[in-house]
């Protein structure tokens, strides 16, 4: 990944939640980021049809 | 008996003596505090040792057995708890600077169990820091050392757990597993790992990692020790919000039924995956002897299973960094560089990244609970390669080269994404002589299955009565 290419995308978006990162600690991160959003985005919503989020109870049958 | 004769016992060996009067728990507890003593300063597997508590809670023990109060088969037993679950009056430090010196004042769920069954808490084992990495070097606390090559990496992040266990210092040790760290150090250390399905074991106490993969389990040398800690262990808590009132069953009574005609399916997606060649030819060897115990098997596919790593990460990533984010925020320098780098990551996720991840979550947990209607476990090996040395950053298997932290997590974050049960068993070593791991999954709340399908290889291994040489 050309990192400096990549960084003006990633900026706007990056960090979240008011945790001050350096322009220098903002690339390394980014590069690592990177290989997980584009392997979660080689999913084709297509495939994914209607399939709605998961919740921590993804399979639970039981009422409490 | 000598000391070394009784830390070599299961936790089974070593309740048939007590129960009988023939061992005392003093004896028992002193031969665990002995052989943590003389090995300790090499493997680094603990952080907290509670010697002294240990000594007083045996005598009291003692007491009660000869008065007729026997509780259990964890009566008087020696076990170490991971550091992230409270304790109380005993510090819990999560593998961090930021609780160097938090002392609870109350215990985990599965600690008030434990104890309530007799067991006897020997110490806090040390881990990846937060939990949050599959090696467990440490910064602030030192690395652990895997007992069979000092030089290699004991997986994480319950690495100081399956150290202790594998190097007899004591007979079982509670871990968490979040992407694979029970089942991690327990295939690179050659222990027995069991990851509960979610909801079965409280995580109420349990220091978090990721809220939505937070599995609690034990670390024994057989399927049977684990039987037994988790019938103490599971079970509906009203403290943990994703408790199950799921009934528990008699984990040791199911041991005894055998595979015969048991369904078992050899998850293609990981089975054809490379492997170091002594994986790989370990890995089939359990499969002939499982399908010679009379198990049927057959291998199925499931292609998006390449999605489970990347949806993991997004999803882990996301909840430890809100977790993190106000100790991020005021003092980032407290965290190591490696744990830093990670929850700075999960900052960055778009919220479309993230509801796709959770998509894929439960797109792919509706994939294995219909295999899993048909089929009564998953097979794959724990680790496409054995473990690491420290000074090793990617390891090399079937033509890949990837960092060590992708190799460890590649076969076992599926099972926390799907929250489906799942456990490692040795099932040989490398060439190397470095320990080589077995893992199954099974259905929601099907551990019971899992543990004797692992007790029914074990019957008829002897891997798990292999003694690294600093131990013997």
């Amino acid at each position: 990944m050309d990192e400096r290419t990549d960084l003006p995308r990633i900026l706007p978006t990056a960090p979240t939640g008011g945790v001050p990162l350096t322009e220098e600690r903002l690339r390394e991160v980014a590069a690592q980021w990177e290989q997980t959003r584009r392997a979660l985005r080689a999913m084709d919503d297509a495939d994914l049809g209607e399939t709605e989020p998961a919740t921590i109870f993804a399979w639970r049958t039981d009422e409490r | 008996m000598t000391h070394q004769e009784l830390c070599y016992l299961t936790i089974a060996e070593q309740a048939r003596l007590i129960e009988r009067l023939e061992v005392s728990p003093v004896e028992v507890v002193e031969s665990a505090i002995r052989q943590i003593e003389r090995l300790d300063p090499q493997v680094n597997a603990f952080i907290t040792v509670t010697a002294e508590s240990a000594r007083a809670a045996a005598l009291e023990a003692e007491r009660e057995i000869a008065n007729g109060g026997y509780r259990g088969p964890l009566h008087g037993i020696p076990i170490a708890l991971k550091d992230l679950f409270y304790t109380r009056g005993i510090r819990t430090t999560a593998g961090s600077t930021f609780l160097r010196d938090f002392v609870p004042t109350e215990d985990a769920t599965v600690v008030a169990r434990l104890k309530g069954a007799g067991a006897v808490i020997v110490g806090k084992t040390n881990m990846h820091e937060w939990a949050f990495g599959a090696t467990n070097t440490n910064p602030h606390y030192g690395d652990v050392r895997n007992p069979w090559d000092p030089a290699r990496v004991s997986g994480g992040s319950s690495g100081g757990s399956a150290a202790a266990v594998v190097a007899r210092m004591v007979p079982a040790a509670l871990g968490s597993d979040t992407g694979g760290p029970i089942r991690i150090p327990a295939a690179l250390c050659g222990v027995v790992g069991l990851n509960p399905p979610y909801g079965r074991v409280s995580r109420n106490g349990a220091i978090p990692c990721a809220w939505s993969m937070d599995h609690i389990g034990p670390l024994c040398r057989t399927a049977e020790d684990a039987a037994i800690v988790m019938g103490t262990m599971a079970g509906w808590d009203p403290m943990d919000p994703a408790s199950s009132r799921e009934p528990v069953p008699d984990y040791r009574a199911e041991l005894g039924r055998g595979i015969s005609g048991i369904r078992l399916a050899l998850l293609q997606e990981y089975v054809s995956d490379p492997a170091q060649p002594d994986v790989a030819a370990a890995f089939r060897a359990a499969v002939d002897l499982l399908r010679h115990l009379g198990a049927r098997v057959e291998t199925v596919s499931i292609p998006e299973t390449k999605y489970a790593v990347p949806a993991s990460t997004a999803i882990m990533s996301a909840e430890i960094a809100s977790y993190h984010e106000e100790r991020l925020r005021t003092k980032p320098e407290g965290f190591g560089a490696d744990v830093r780098e990670r929850l700075e990551m999960g900052l960055m996720m778009a919220a479309t990244d993230y509801v796709k991840a959770q998509r894929i979550r439960r797109m792919l947990t509706d994939r294995f609970l219909d295999l899993l209607r048909v089929y009564d476990a998953l097979l794959c090996p724990t680790e496409p390669a054995a473990a690491p040395r420290f000074d090793q950053a990617t390891v090399r298997f079937g033509g890949i080269e990837e960092p060590r932290g992708a190799t460890l997590v590649r076969h076992t974050r599926l099972f926390n994404l799907t929250s489906l049960p799942a456990a490692s068993v040795p099932c040989g070593y490398a060439s190397d002589g470095m320990p080589v791991a077995l893992q199954i999954a099974a259905a929601p709340f099907a551990e019971g299955k899992l543990l004797r399908i692992a007790h029914a290889y074990q019957q008829n291994t002897d891997w798990h009565l292999r003694v690294p040489p600093i131990a013997a």
